[in-house]
């Protein structure tokens, strides 16, 4: 089989429910099918999807945990823009302290990049998907 | 070629344009030769508006420095969204006015395809 190399750019936050789903299931079929996904790469309200602290209602998908198993299984780079996290209050210790905020909510797993790690995605992947353009 | 930027929000709805100029960038800065087009009710961001936000439209001079001298637009969004003549003359870019057709060309000519 020809097997490809992927990054996915989740733009969709965690509560556009079904677009966010897609991302995740896309991801799992993926690697079931024998592909590479070079990274995910989350922005715009994407990055909320890295909050350690969301706290979904009891029953539902957990779409940080699912990423974050997705990660541990499969060792996917799960990157964040860094300014849109930011913007958006992801924060990891560094930044936090950086910015002197009282606290710090980027769940394991993730991590804080720049925008060039999407740019450089774009030369060394065979496809970049986005999901939940134009929200 | 690379990839190309596809603008289809307002500059001041929400933070696409911005967001997609800010990709672009970043492309450019890399030297990946990026392209951008405007369609739809993204060709506003030839036009200037006052707000208290950042116009994004502004981002399109600094394009230049990093060697985006051309920018597509899509022809019939000109007179729908009524951008004149002089608004166009104004871009700090070089604009090129594309149908349907030319577009599909476009598209296909890039490896990459991120709509905003």
């Amino acid at each position: 089989m020809n097997t490809l190399t992927y990054c996915l750019f989740v733009r969709c936050g965690p509560h556009h429910q079904a677009q966010a789903f897609h991302a995740i299931e896309f991801a799992r079929a993926l690697l079931t099918a024998g592909h590479h996904i070079e990274r995910v790469f989350f922005y715009q309200q994407g990055v909320l999807t890295a909050s350690e602290l969301r706290t979904p209602p009891q029953g539902e998908l957990d779409i940080t945990q699912a990423w974050q198993q997705l990660q541990q299984q499969h060792n996917v780079q799960l990157d964040v823009c860094i300014a849109a996290a930011l913007q958006h209050g992801i924060l990891n210790n560094e930044e936090a302290q950086r910015y002197e905020k009282p606290a710090n909510n980027l769940a394991p797993g993730f991590h804080l990049a720049g925008l060039g790690q999407l740019a450089s995605a774009t030369v060394s992947c065979d496809r970049v998907i986005s999901f939940g353009g134009g929200l | 070629m690379s990839t190309l930027v596809v603008i289809q929000s307002t500059p001041y709805g929400n933070t696409n344009a911005k967001d997609a100029l800010d990709v672009l960038l970043t492309l450019a800065a890399f030297e990946q030769a990026p392209g951008l087009l405007l369609q739809g009710v993204g060709v506003h961001l030839l036009t200037s508006t006052q707000g208290p936000f950042k116009h994004a439209g502004k981002m399109l001079a600094a394009l230049p420095m990093y060697d985006v001298e051309q920018l597509y637009v899509d022809n019939s969004a000109i007179a729908a969204q009524g951008i004149s003549q002089t608004q166009l003359a104004q871009c700090p870019l070089d604009c090129q006015l594309l149908d349907q057709p030319a577009i599909g060309k476009l598209m296909a000519s890039y490896q990459h395809v991120l709509v905003f």
